[in-house]
């Protein structure tokens, strides 16, 4: 299992969702709002790992996923992180 | 020599930049142009500070100094660049609004209250007819030459 913190002030809760809902058939995945930031848990799946994606990988690209996320939303004038984003996510 | 807010590791690197020294804008703007070569993550490092985390995605095919420093330069063009648009932004304005009004959207400006009242312009308003154009030629010529015959 590898644990990821992001910070609330940096990443948008609503691109971590949305990084979490793709990455979801590859990995089980366990979304958390903590005081100083955001903490996703990532576990890969058996079948993932039974085609060589290593956990590692696979947290990696989730991170690269949610900034740039953030960033595309951020340059849009949508970003609003929100805890209520996190919550009810696989 | 490296740069001291830089650390450099096996396939990873950490860039630590003032925060109040660049917009947030021009940090995430680097950190964009990464995320095609690298995993880039971003974090607070410290009071004040931001860090670019960068890894490598093909291990041992890094080249961290040489790295580091594009990305300090890039987040520094990309201040720059935001603040040349700031700076243009009032200039780019006042052409806007020479172009196409004050208003700037390309909408002509809205009548005034006194325009409004005043009622459409006799002489162009819709139905008239100042050069007799929607004047047939019997309605136009037939007038002049009865006239004309009651002349002299």
């Amino acid at each position: 299992m590898i644990e990821l913190r992001f910070h609330h002030e940096l990443y948008d809760g609503f691109a971590l969702d949305e990084a979490a809902k793709v990455y979801a058939p590859y990995a089980d995945l366990a979304l958390e709002r903590e005081p100083e930031g955001y903490v996703i848990r990532l576990t890969a799946s058996a079948e993932s790992t039974k085609q060589g994606i290593d956990e590692r990988t696979l947290s990696a690209e989730l991170a690269n996923f949610a900034l740039g996320l953030t960033i595309e939303r951020q340059a849009a004038g949508e970003l609003g992180a929100g805890p209520d984003a996190i919550e009810g996510t696989p | 020599m490296i740069d001291p807010g830089t650390t450099l590791a096996p396939d990873r690197v950490e860039v630590r930049l003032e925060e109040a020294a660049f917009p947030r804008d021009a940090v995430y703007g680097a950190a964009y142009t990464f995320i095609d070569r690298c995993y880039v993550r971003l974090d607070r490092a410290g009071d004040g500070h931001l860090a670019i985390v960068l890894r490598a995605k093909i291990p041992g095919k890094m080249n961290g100094e040489a790295l580091a420093a594009e990305v300090r330069d890039e987040v520094f063009a990309q201040a720059f660049r935001l603040r040349l648009a700031e700076d243009g932004r009032e200039l780019t304005a006042a052409i806007v609004a020479g172009a196409f009004g004050a208003g700037g959207s390309g909408e002509p400006a809205e009548p005034s209250i006194d325009d409004l009242l005043a009622g459409p312009d006799d002489a162009f308003s819709a139905g008239s007819d100042p050069l007799g154009i929607a004047q047939s030629w019997e309605e136009k010529y037939a007038k002049k030459a009865a006239k004309g015959e009651q002349g002299p």
